[in-house]
């Protein structure tokens, strides 16, 4: 009787711990900081703009979000701030820089995790990264390019800039890598465009009055190609030359799906996705997930055939 | 009634006096608000952080104060900060540290040079000159590095940008000692009277029989100095250089000797001024970060505050 008395209890026991298991974690506030290096571009207010969205959904979770306006030192200053603020977690989208090992190693010692999106920083730890193969994206456009040329012809390359963005490079290096293979002639514009419309207008006027003869041209953005559009139309030959960039933003897919136009592909690099994914991916590590280190989100190359999938008239980017 | 105590006040102490007091009131009044209303303002962390971030500004804009008194400017210091870090990161692959450190200071020194002696001897206008500078080295530090660079060395991170002498980062240490001797060189040297009376009145000083050019040269000089050396700590503070930093520096450096009362064309200014407005500058920043205003908004604000300064300074007419 005494034994049974024993057994009840201890499989009382054994079952209450069993039942307090599966209940939730008592909720407890998060506070989350995103660190811009710029939120000059829609591309990064849009990134900007998905971590919030998702934040939203969570009454508990506050997001403070900080632009460090291009700036690599008032990106290192913007971080301690935030780790001043105790935050639980760290996002990281460092644009067009390629290292901030102070940032990093500051976020470290701080002992909380950090995802990086869109740009992985080199030179200092960190917890996870979400972004685009951005070589492998400019791959994509380059085979795009081959097929639609047959191996002919001459193809124009518009550079964002500045020489120390690995980023166009990547896109750059990707596309030569199919392009040239093909044996098909390149030629670059001597100047940086600055990743902006009037930058790919004005660096396209110049390379139509050099060359007589262009197929194709190739932007490390949309942007710049959205520009050098508008002066081949300028120059009346918007007949011979197709356009093709990366990034896949609202007005380009827009433009791609125009009849008769002579826009004809951009890799896709949805801030928008990488954004979400990447507060997801900080959420799980503060839960206790073990997270990859490095994770590539697909970029399909999108042409008149697709682009309705991909186009949302309400997206920021 | 306040009108008369102010005209009172005035005639005793003289206007400047009173608009420098008045301005180091507001910069305490923001420090008391900021320590009330944020309880992280006055943690060790933060306090740290901005010590580290004034020691950039503030460097530039002691040498954006000798060039104003002579009633000239530098756009230059953006460049020469990031030719500095450049150099001194770069070369430490082929030599010693501190031989790659007084390399990217006597660059700074020669362009500080090259800079006064073409405005000096040329009658050039300032403006234009240190302008055409700046462009023309930026290109030339991206022919010498369009990568960034990484400290060979791990005592140049850890002495200098990761360093602390009891509480103190080395970097805040080195500007903190950077004042008295620009302080001193103003107001108890020959060479530093001659300055202010350059700004004032260019022909009397050189009717006098003072050598003028000699002096605007030097003050174009120390500017370079300052710069090359703010560059040098930023770089290993970061603990990487990067071709593409300090962009737009030179603008806050001219808002810092403004707010602290110095007056574009010369003839007045004054290092305890420059400090302040440097010290107000970052609270500002320092506190719409804490506060996590939205970076718009904060661009918005920044204007304003420095307008208002500006105005407040006005001389009464």
């Amino acid at each position: 009787m005494k034994h049974l008395g024993k057994l009840f209890l201890l499989g009382a026991f054994a079952l209450m711990t069993v039942a307090t298991a599966h209940l939730p974690a008592a909720a407890k506030d998060l506070k989350i900081g995103v660190v811009n290096l710029s939120l000059c571009c829609s591309y990064f207010v849009g990134m900007d703009q998905a971590i919030k969205d998702e934040a939203k959904v969570f009454p508990n979770v506050t997001v403070l979000s900080t632009d460090a306006k291009g700036d690599a030192a008032k990106l290192t200053s913007n971080v301690e701030d935030l780790l001043s603020q105790k935050v639980d977690g760290l996002i990281v989208s460092a644009a067009w820089i390629e290292a901030a090992p102070e940032a990093l190693d500051a976020i470290k010692a701080a002992g909380v995790p950090v995802v990086l999106v869109d740009r992985m920083l080199k030179g200092g730890d960190f917890t996870s990264w979400i972004g685009p193969d951005n070589y492998a994206i400019g791959v994509g456009i380059g085979q795009y390019i081959v097929k639609r040329l047959n191996g002919q012809g001459l193809v124009v390359v518009l550079r964002g800039g500045p020489a120390d963005n690995s980023i166009g490079l990547a896109r750059t290096d990707g596309m030569l890598s199919e392009v040239e293979k093909a044996g098909i002639k390149v030629e670059a514009a001597p100047d940086f465009g600055g990743w902006s419309v009037d930058g790919g207008f004005k660096l396209m006027e110049d390379m139509l009055t050099k060359h007589p003869q262009i197929s194709a041209v190739f932007c490390e953005n949309d942007s710049m190609c959205q520009g050098a559009q508008k002066a081949i139309k300028d120059a009346g030959r918007s007949g011979d030359i197709f356009l093709a960039s990366v990034d896949g933003e609202k007005g380009t897919l827009k433009e791609i799906m125009t009849e008769g136009t002579n826009y004809a592909a951009t890799g896709l690099n949805n801030s928008d996705q990488i954004g979400r994914a990447g507060f997801h991916r900080l959420m799980a590590i503060l839960a206790g997930a073990q997270a990859p280190k490095e994770t590539v989100l697909p970029s399909p190359i999108i042409t008149k055939d697709n682009a309705e999938k991909f186009y949302n008239p309400d997206s920021v980017f | 009634m306040l009108a008369q105590a102010t005209e009172k006040l005035r005639s005793r102490y003289g206007a400047t006096a009173l608009t420098n007091a008045a301005f180091a009131l507001a910069v305490l009044v923001l420090i008391i608000a900021a320590s009330l209303a944020s309880e992280v303002f006055l943690t060790d962390r933060n306090l740290t952080s901005i010590s580290r971030q004034i020691v950039t500004n503030g460097l530039l804009s002691l040498g954006m104060l000798l060039v104003i008194l002579t009633g000239g400017i530098d756009l230059s210091v953006g460049s020469v900060l990031a030719f500095a870090g450049l150099l001194a990161t770069g070369l430490q692959a082929h030599m010693p540290f501190p031989l790659a450190i007084a390399i990217a200071l006597a660059m700074g020194l020669a362009v500080g040079f090259f800079n006064g002696f073409v405005i000096a001897r040329f009658k050039l206008q300032p403006f234009i000159v240190t302008l055409a500078m700046m462009g023309s080295l930026r290109g030339l530090l991206y022919m010498y590095s369009d990568t960034p660079q990484y400290p060979v060395d791990p005592l140049f991170r850890s002495l200098l940008g990761g360093g602390f002498i009891g509480p103190m980062p080395v970097p805040t240490l080195i500007f903190l000692l950077a004042l008295p001797v620009v302080w001193f060189y103003l107001s108890h040297t020959v060479s530093g009277r001659a300055v202010y009376a350059i700004g004032v009145n260019e022909e009397a000083v050189r009717l006098a029989g003072i050598n003028v050019r000699k002096h605007i040269i030097a003050a174009y000089m120390a500017s370079g100095f300052l710069a090359s050396l703010a560059g040098v700590l930023l770089a290993s503070r970061l603990g990487i250089a990067q071709p593409s930093v300090g962009v737009g520096y030179e603008l806050d450096a001219i808002a810092a000797v403004v707010i602290g009362g110095g007056i574009l064309g010369g003839g007045g200014g004054r290092v305890s001024g420059v400090f302040g407005g440097v010290i107000a500058l970052a609270l500002v920043d320092n506190v719409l970060n804490l506060f996590n205003v939205e970076s718009y908004y904060q661009q918005f604000l920044k204007g304003i505050i420095i307008l208002i300064a500006v105005l407040a300074r006005r001389k009464p007419a």
